[in-house]
């Protein structure tokens, strides 16, 4: 039982270290569309950023993983993590964040 | 003891069928050399057991356990792939610390050509310098079996001489799968070696055979 949820945070350990490198690019990129999608009110600014996150984090996602750095997988492999795994929870983590901006 | 059964792998690239009907058995304590040319399919037999990739056919167990993809296998079997997979983002000493359990973390932080990088960030590193930290990261793990690809491709030779010793010394209490075109290097670390050839496994328990199958030259060193 300690075995298997030493396992887990581990790997909630390592997806975040998978997911650090896609997002902050990606805000970063969310924060300026927002800036040009919404210019004239905040709480607009705030909807395109949210918008924008769950759009392009998947976006960085494939440019990061799947095009520039597709070995970096085993690492998470190693992990117990597979793509599938992976792919689904850096999805519901940019829809999660991206909804958190969509709220405000 | 759980062993590792590999049975009925069939792959195919297109029309090429790369690996045929696969059987091999690893025990732990047990090093055994995979040799074969280029393309034979040596990589591609390690990513099937592993289950990073998919097959037309394949039953990989450890023990009772079934191995399907690599959410059921990681705990049991771990995989070093040809090229690197450190993030580079992470310098040496995190990346021991997430990949590695306190006790083999302490090991490996405390392995003299390992030390000087702890600071490093992977990106810093040298070709060779990430490849030992990838050997020492995978074969110093809590799994029972371990493949590895390549290991000695990039090495310095002082330091293919200590990966010799660390998967002697490791092999233990685990089993090992080796493939490398530094053949003289796993016959000098492999206790049983087996040659894939034409999508089939052939053992070989003399070095002649090798040559009879066409994967060395004459004049090569004798089996240990």
């Amino acid at each position: 039982m300690y075995f298997y949820g030493m396992g887990y945070v581990r790997q909630a350990k390592s997806f975040y270290i998978f997911y650090v490198k896609i997002f902050f690019p990606a805000l970063a990129l969310s924060a300026l569309m927002g800036f040009i999608g919404a210019s004239n009110s905040a709480s607009t600014y705030f909807n395109y950023v949210g918008i924008a996150i769950i759009l392009i984090t998947p976006l960085m996602h494939y440019l990061t993983y799947e095009l520039r750095s597709n070995n970096e997988y085993f690492f998470y492999f190693n992990q117990g993590l597979s793509k599938t795994r992976l792919w689904i929870l850096s999805c519901l983590t940019s829809f999660l964040i991206g909804l958190l901006f969509l709220l405000v | 003891m759980s062993k590792l059964h590999v049975d009925s792998v069939i792959k195919n690239y297109g029309h090429r069928k790369i690996l045929s009907d696969i059987y091999l058995e690893c025990y732990q304590g047990e090093v055994i050399g995979l040799l074969g040319r280029d393309g034979s399919g040596k990589s591609t037999l390690l990513e099937i057991i592993f289950g990073s990739k998919d097959a037309e056919s394949k039953f990989v167990k450890v023990g009772d356990q079934i191995i399907g993809n690599v959410c059921d296998g990681s705990r049991f079997i771990k995989y070093l792939p040809q090229n690197s997979f450190l993030p580079n983002q992470l310098t040496a000493a995190r990346i021991i610390s997430e990949f590695s359990d306190e006790i083999n973390a302490r090991l490996i932080a405390e392995t003299p050509s390992i030390k000087p990088m702890l600071s490093k960030k992977c990106s810093q590193l040298s070709g060779g310098e990430k490849r030992l930290l990838e050997i020492y990261l995978i074969v110093c793990s809590n799994a029972k079996y371990v493949l590895i690809d390549e290991p000695f491709n990039g090495i310095a030779p002082i330091y293919k001489e200590v990966i010799k010793d660390l998967i002697k010394q490791q092999s233990d209490n685990k089993g090992f799968i080796i493939t490398d075109h530094d053949y003289r290097n796993i016959l000098d670390v492999s206790t049983r070696i087996i040659l894939l050839h034409e999508g089939n496994i052939k053992n070989i328990n003399q070095i002649d055979e090798l040559e009879r199958w066409g994967y060395i030259p004459t004049s090569s060193p004798s089996l240990s």
